[in-house]
């Protein structure tokens, strides 16, 4: 029983602090010079998913003690900001699930665009319209109809037309299959654009 | 099924269909203005989801940020210490395990009764139970967040992305 008790308090002090300080401090410096390099993206994507900037640094950081936490699976020569992207919407998810439950919609059921409950709550909860039309600010008005998407939906989006990853990679950043990705992408744009209608128009592409 | 080509319009637009999709998505949009208003809307979007500014982040953020990493590392060596150690209490010896079973009965118990999730005869007895307790806790249970702290950062990608 006592050599239990010492063994647990005690177990690892066969490990002399002195040898385990620099091997730290190693690491540490390596890890922030990855930050350093894709502290941009790390940054917009943190933005465009909390949509302020002290959610924004919030989740950032979060996300980067998480990741430091994980270095040790990290493989040198891979994407870095993609590894950080996908433990940051992973932060990020579970911090608005647990910061307001909403009732259990499946999200990812089949259903035509014109009878999407989504939509429907997206139109109702757009707020004052007067507020939107005032809105002069084309950013903010993109990020407030950002901020309604459901946040896996959200998630899709900002990686996909934010970052421009490829929808393969959005699913393995998101951990889901790619027609996952495909139809949660496709409703989201779909959802903008309802949300966005009179800012939309300006500049087409062809077909 | 439906002639239109609705639900296909963003891979269209993402050059994410095959050659015989692409041919039939392009024939529809010649022949039908409802899909093709849609998707010139689709289209819209995204150039203005492209088209927004690079946010900068606030001044300090970097320092800041180092000190909270800092932190984590200084307390990283203390935490390692007492994994291992906790490592080596679990590894051995039935009455060691004893003990820990025992503590984690201690524990577990107010809670299944707290919770009435689960019945007094379900008491989670072995630490697999007990982990599994605490996911479906913390899933019922926004609240129990510190419960779930060390399962979620223990549940971080393996496979590293190419
Ligand atoms: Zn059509």
């Amino acid at each position: 029983m006592a050599e239990a008790v010492s063994s647990l308090v005690l177990g690892g002090m066969t490990v002399s602090p002195d040898a385990a300080e620099p091997r730290t401090a190693h690491r540490l410096a390596a890890f922030e010079e990855l930050v350093l390099r894709h502290q941009s993206q790390i940054y917009r994507v943190a933005y465009r998913l909390a949509g302020n900037h002290d959610d924004a640094e919030d989740l950032a950081q979060e996300a980067i003690i998480e990741a430091f936490r994980a270095f040790d699976r990290y493989q040198p020569g891979t994407y870095f900001d993609r590894w950080l992207f996908r433990i940051m919407s992973r932060t990020y998810i579970d911090t608005v699930r647990r910061r307001n439950r909403r009732p259990t919609v499946s999200l990812d059921a089949p259903m035509g665009p014109d009878r999407d409950p989504l939509v429907t709550v997206m139109g109702d909860s757009k707020g004052d319209p007067q507020q939107m039309t005032e809105a002069v600010d084309l950013d903010g008005t993109v990020q407030a109809a950002l901020d309604r998407l459901p946040e896996e939906f959200r998630t899709a989006v900002v990686l996909a037309d934010i970052e421009g990853l490829p929808y393969d990679e959005v699913a393995n950043v998101l951990r889901c299959p790619v027609g996952t990705v495909r139809s949660r992408l496709h409703r989201a744009r779909q959802m903008l654009r309802e949300a966005l209608g009179p800012h939309l128009g300006g500049r087409r592409g062809s077909r | 099924m439906s002639p239109h080509v609705s639900d296909r319009l963003s891979e269209y637009m993402d050059g994410a269909l095959g050659v015989q999709d692409v041919e039939r998505v392009r024939a529809h949009l010649d022949t039908c203005p409802a899909c093709l208003q849609e998707y010139r809307g689709l289209q819209d979007v995204q150039q203005l989801l492209r088209g927004l500014p690079a946010p900068h982040p606030r001044e300090g953020f970097m320092e800041r940020t180092h000190w909270r990493l800092a932190r984590e590392a200084a307390a990283q060596p203390a935490r390692a210490r007492f994994l291992s150690g906790l490592r080596e209490a679990f590894a051995v010896r039935p009455f060691r395990v004893a003990l820990v079973a025992g503590a984690l009965v201690v524990v577990a118990l107010p809670i299944v009764w707290m919770t009435g999730s689960m019945g007094p005869r379900e008491v989670p007895l072995d630490s697999d139970a007990y982990v599994r307790h605490y996911v479906m806790l913390s899933v019922d249970r926004p609240l129990a967040d510190e419960a779930t702290s060390t399962f979620v950062s223990s549940d971080l990608p393996e496979q590293p992305i190419r």
